[in-house]
């Protein structure tokens, strides 16, 4: 769903003041980039920020320990299943409305053992915050790009002799500073004819690209196109699965009043810009769901990769294309 | 689904004349149609694969045209069907508007010297978070007494355009968005008309 403030966003650019190319100061509010996409984020539905992988907090280890609803047999991990085994918990998200500025509106911070994470309406990335240095691995969604290690187990008492599968994943997106805190992974810098050449090569580590077909004006299409890699995926999957996902644009009126001047560098860890939501789509099924297949375990296949490059669902990536249709 | 569809974007358009004393005369109230060309310019915008100024996706110009009929009134129409062919038609001797020439994207590039009339920026206007109006003035003295092969010849189309969206160097290639055919209107020195054009996305 085109969201209505994507209408807005037009309306912005097709009503800047034309003088602003005679100020030297301002000229850079009118370079394009400051209205067209910047950013992909992922989202699930507001109470699963108190489950999953969010649920519990091993104070002993340095570890992602969750709890799988589906006995010893099953080497995935269904965050469906979780919904059939606690009752009241519905587990979709919010349904898409026009009006919509985020991706859950409802309240999306993780309460746990005493400490909370922040409440970005969407699956953020608490790891590279230093304030959430030993609280991250609750507060999800995203693994450090050095690894963590993570326990699927039976039971959340004496869970270290009540394992069902574990491994080690680690961040793509935080191996090359793709995302922020807020959980946005961010565009690489390219024109439409560069990014068709990296998307073309699946060169990815610089953020989601514009793949535009050759005949993209006369269809009218523009195919937005992004990577998510095993580590990520995995760590999406034990604190929920992805139920939303999300494309931004900048929003400059908001950083301009809080004093920032384009250009508006992107920088993961000190991420000054700020973001509009352009369109949103919603899944009642997570995108994440695997199964086990032939006696393999289908996250241990897909998803444990390990510190890079060593395990076997190294290399292993989901591509996203998010075609937005103009004619 | 396209963006037209989630945004349901649209337009209307209305005519007043002027008259001496200032006082305004409606003649036209009606819906516009928002044309292929919109939705090629904000491909090019978002693909990244046109122009790095918003400049060239502003709409800063419009035609007046004397061969509109109402079959042309669909998404397709990517071009005026008569539309004024000389900055002396636009602006007569004394008239106020702004002509200026330029190529023409309509629906593949056109080389030529097509002519337009200018919207100043300060008849843009925003008027509310998702509508943009765009007020053309065309005084009493411009665009008068226009013919076609020695005949009278009305004003009854007209059309908004986007600046360069394909950034066409050194000669821009505007491109038009959005088109209406309004009734038969003999222009003359005793009047003048105000276009009100809005947009909302």
């Amino acid at each position: 769903m085109i969201v209505d403030q994507a209408g807005e966003i037009i309306v912005d650019f097709l009503t800047l003041s034309p003088s602003l190319s005679k100020i030297p100061s301002a000229s850079a509010i009118l370079d394009t980039s400051n209205f067209t996409f910047q950013a992909i984020s992922y989202g699930k539905d507001a109470s699963a920020f108190n489950q999953h992988g969010h649920g519990f907090y091993a104070e002993d280890s340095n570890v992602i320990v969750v709890k799988s609803y589906e006995g010893l047999g099953v080497s995935s991990y269904h965050s469906s299943a979780l919904a059939s085994a606690i009752p009241g918990y519905k587990l979709l998200p919010e349904y898409p409305h026009p009006h919509d500025k985020r991706l859950e509106s409802k309240n999306c911070r993780t309460i746990q053992s005493g400490f909370s994470g922040l409440d970005f309406g969407q699956c953020a990335n608490h790891v590279i915050d230093s304030a959430f240095l030993t609280t991250y691995r609750t507060l999800g969604c995203f693994a450090p790009a050095s690894g963590i290690d993570y326990y699927v187990v039976d039971s959340l008492d004496n869970y270290i002799n009540k394992i069902i599968f574990s491994g080690t994943i680690s961040s793509t997106y935080n191996y090359f500073s793709l995302m922020d805190k807020a959980g946005f992974l961010t565009f690489a810098p390219l024109n439409g004819a560069q990014g068709k050449a990296a998307a073309t090569a699946g060169l990815f580590t610089s953020g989601a690209l514009i793949n535009l077909p050759t005949n993209f004006s006369s269809l009218g299409r523009v195919p937005v196109v992004w990577r998510l890699d095993a580590g990520d995926a995995g760590a999406l999957l034990l604190y929920g699965g992805v139920y939303h996902l999300g494309l931004w644009c900048l929003d400059i009126k908001a950083m301009l009043a809080a004093g920032h001047t384009p250009p508006f560098s992107f920088n993961a860890l000190n991420n000054i810009r700020k973001y509009r939501l352009f369109a949103k789509k919603t899944f009642n099924k997570d995108l994440l769901y695997i199964n086990d297949s032939l006696g393999y375990g289908g996250f241990d296949v897909l998803f444990n990769n390990g510190n890079p490059p060593y395990d076997a669902g190294w290399g292993n990536y989901i591509l996203y294309q998010w075609t937005i249709r103009f004619l | 689904m396209n963006i037209f569809d989630y945004l349901n974007i649209n337009g209307h358009v209305t005519v007043h004349k002027v008259l001496d004393n200032g006082t305004e005369e409606l003649v036209y109230d009606d819906h516009n149609v928002i044309v292929s060309g919109m939705g090629v310019a904000l491909s090019c915008f978002f693909g990244l694969s046109g122009s790095n100024s918003v400049l060239d996706y502003q709409i800063d110009r419009f035609q007046v045209g004397v061969s509109g009929q109402p079959q042309f009134e669909v998404s397709t129409t990517y071009r005026l069907t008569g539309p004024l062919s000389s900055a002396q038609e636009y602006t007569g001797t004394t008239g106020e508007l702004v002509a200026a020439s330029g190529n023409q994207f309509a629906n593949t590039f056109q080389a030529g010297t097509i002519w337009y009339s200018l919207i100043p920026a300060h008849n843009v206007t925003r008027i509310s978070d998702k509508s943009v109006r765009y007020t053309l003035v065309i005084d009493k003295d411009s665009c008068n007494n226009l013919t076609r092969n020695g005949n009278e010849s009305y004003i009854n189309e007209l059309g908004l355009f986007m600046k360069n969206p394909f950034n066409y160097s050194p000669h821009i290639a505007p491109i038009l968005v959005a088109y209406k055919v309004i009734s038969n209107i003999r222009k003359s020195n005793d009047f003048g008309l105000i276009v009100r054009w809005t947009l909302n996305f």
